[in-house]
C-alpha cells in the first residue's frame, strides 16, 4: 500500500469512527463513500481537493449524519435509567470492596497484635469485623446491576427507528 | 426565505431526478452529483452526503440495483446503481405526475396574470 493510499484509508476510518449509524448502514455509507473517492481520483482530482473538497472527518462525517438522520440510532430516554444503574452498581461494588479491604486490613493488625501476648482478647472485635466483611452474593448482585446497566446503556443509546 | 423555499423545491424533486438520472444508463453516485449538476447549470450542487439516503431509499424500493463494478485500467472498484423495471415503470409515474404538477401550476399562474 501506498504512502496516498494509507493517507486515503486514514481519513476514510475516521470519517467512519464518527458516523452516528447502525453498522449495515455505515457499511453502505462507507462504500459509497469510498466509490466517490475512487471516482474522483478517476476524473483526476487530486487528494488534496478531495480533501478540500470533503473537509477534515470531522466536517465529512458531521455532513453524513445529518443527512442521514432519518437512519441514525434513535437514543431512548431510558437510557438515563440504565445509566443511574451503571453508577448504583460501581458505587455499590466500591464500596463494598472499599469495606472488604478495611475489615481485612483491621483484621490482620487485630491479628498482630494478639500475638503480642492477649490470647484471646481480640475474639470479640474481629468477630465484630468478620460479620460486617461483604458477601460474595452482595457484590454478584451489585456486579449484576452493573453490567445490566451497562448493556441496558448501549442498548437505548442504539436504538433504531 | 427565498433560500428554503428553493430548498423544498428541490427537496420534492431530487428523488424523481436522481431516479431519472439511473433510469437512462447505469451510474455510480460521483457521476451522478456531476450529471445533476451540469445538466442543471449548478442549480443542484449537491455533496454525496445528500445523494445517499435518496439512493438508498430508491434501493430499498426495489426500485434501482447496486452493484460493484471493477473496469479496465480502474484502481478501485465502483458501486454502480441501475435502474430496475419497477424503477422503469416508476421513472413513467414520475414524468405523468411531473407533466400533470407543472400544467396545474403553470395553469394557475396564467389565470392570475390574464
Amino acid at each position: 500500500m501506498t504512502e496516498q493510499q494509507k493517507k486515503m484509508k486514514k481519513y476514510c476510518n475516521a470519517v467512519e469512527r464518527r458516523l452516528n449509524l447502525p453498522r449495515d448502514v455505515r457499511t453502505r455509507v462507507m462504500n459509497d463513500f469510498a466509490s466517490s473517492i475512487a471516482a474522483r481520483r478517476e476524473a483526476g482530482e487530486t487528494d488534496e481537493a478531495i480533501f478540500a473538497e470533503l473537509g477534515t472527518p470531522r466536517e465529512a462525517a458531521a455532513v453524513l449524519n445529518e443527512q442521514m438522520k432519518e437512519y441514525a440510532y434513535r437514543k431512548s430516554p431510558w437510557r438515563w435509567a440504565a445509566l443511574a444503574a451503571v453508577i448504583l452498581g460501581g458505587l455499590m461494588i466500591a464500596y463494598n470492596g472499599l469495606v472488604g479491604l478495611l475489615t481485612h486490613a483491621l483484621n490482620a493488625a487485630i491479628n498482630s497484635n494478639s500475638s503480642v501476648g492477649i490470647i484471646g482478647g481480640a475474639d470479640g472485635p474481629v468477630a465484630i469485623f468478620v460479620t460486617s466483611n461483604p458477601s460474595v452474593e452482595g457484590l454478584l448482585v451489585w456486579l449484576l446491576v452493573l453490567a445490566t446497566g451497562l448493556i441496558g446503556w448501549w442498548y437505548f443509546s442504539h436504538m433504531r427507528e | 426565505m427565498e433560500e428554503r423555499f428553493l430548498q423544498q423545491l428541490k427537496k420534492g424533486v431530487l428523488e424523481m431526478m436522481v431516479l431519472e438520472a439511473i433510469c437512462r444508463r447505469e451510474t455510480y453516485g460521483y457521476e451522478l452529483l456531476t450529471t445533476l449538476r451540469e445538466a442543471t447549470g449548478g442549480l443542484f450542487s449537491l455533496k454525496e452526503g445528500t445523494l445517499y439516503p435518496i439512493l438508498y431509499r430508491l434501493e430499498d424500493e426495489g426500485l434501482i440495483l447496486s452493484s460493484w463494478s471493477q473496469g479496465a485500467g480502474r484502481n478501485a472498484p465502483k458501486k454502480m446503481y441501475a435502474a430496475t423495471k419497477k424503477g422503469l415503470a416508476q421513472r413513467l409515474r414520475h414524468r405523468q405526475v411531473w407533466k400533470e404538477f407543472l400544467t396545474a401550476v403553470d395553469g394557475f399562474y396564467r389565470e392570475e396574470s390574464e
